[in-house]
């Protein structure tokens, strides 16, 4: 990626490792991921909640739309799952250190590799480059 | 007047979405005389006061899944003939074996269109 993104991006990954928190304990990390899980649980609940009646007394709903409506049960009961997996590991796997750049760079959604490394919720977090442009992330 | 028209259901299924698109696709049937409920034991008390001629009930809920209520219903007097469709993600052989011996009519695996869905009622309780 080019252009004022992946300069501040670089300029965050320098401090990072200036203050010698390039890493996290995989006990942490696993229980931050379970957290998310479990948000994203209740987040599908509530679409479900919204959706349901809307269902009910919708007209003509094809076939191919009422087929992939199902899937978000399966998007519910799976993210559900792989919570309860992610609570497991976590008293299961040794108990060392990751990198925290690698995986930083593989999260599209900087919020939530906010959440995850930082421990900071900020699902909109505002910022500003070098030109003074307000940029969303 | 067309069984469709007499038709009583019972709709099982821990999750909104899925309850609301059974009930779309029955209303698309013709099917209007249809009731919900959110879990096995709820179902139970509404069927109590309520008898359909059919549960449609998804199979894997929390507390009693779909084959518990299965066995409920037919352990006791006033439900045991109700006709029962399960609805599951897993058409495992384990399952399905299980629900025929406890008395299972029909079952669907998802993601289902109301194509199949009216197939597998029409299996049970003749045609719409």
């Amino acid at each position: 990626m080019n252009g004022p993104v992946s300069a501040v991006n670089a300029q965050n990954i320098a401090r990072v490792s200036q203050n010698d928190e390039a890493s996290i304990k995989v006990s942490v990390l696993s229980r931050r991921i379970q957290d998310e899980l479990l948000s994203l649980v209740i987040l599908a609940a509530e679409v479900q909640v919204a959706l349901g009646p809307t269902l009910a007394e919708a007209q003509s709903l094809s076939p191919s739309v009422q087929r992939s409506l199902q899937a978000i049960d399966r998007l519910h009961q799976t993210l559900d799952d792989l919570g309860r997996v992610m609570g497991h590991l976590t008293h299961q796997i040794p108990d060392g250190t990751i990198d925290v750049d690698p995986l930083s760079r593989v999260i599209r959604l900087r919020h939530l590799a906010h959440k995850l490394f930082d421990d900071v919720d900020a699902p909109f977090a505002l910022s500003e480059d070098d030109s003074g442009d307000i940029a969303w992330f | 007047m067309a069984l469709r028209d007499q038709l009583r259901v019972m709709v099982v299924d821990d999750m909104s979405t899925s309850r609301g698109l059974i009930t779309n696709a029955l209303d698309s049937f013709g099917v209007r005389q249809v009731g919900s409920a959110s879990d096995g034991a709820i179902a139970l008390q509404k069927l109590e006061a309520t008898p359909v001629h059919l549960v449609i009930s998804d199979y894997n809920m929390p507390g009693m899944d779909g084959l518990q209520l299965l066995h409920a219903l037919r352990s006791h007097g006033p439900t045991a003939g109700v006709g029962f469709l399960l609805i599951t993600g897993r058409a495992d052989r384990e399952i399905i074996e299980r629900g025929k011996q406890l008395g299972m009519n029909n079952f669907l695996k998802k993601p289902f269109d109301p194509a199949s869905l009216r197939g597998a009622i029409e299996a049970i309780v003749g045609r719409l």
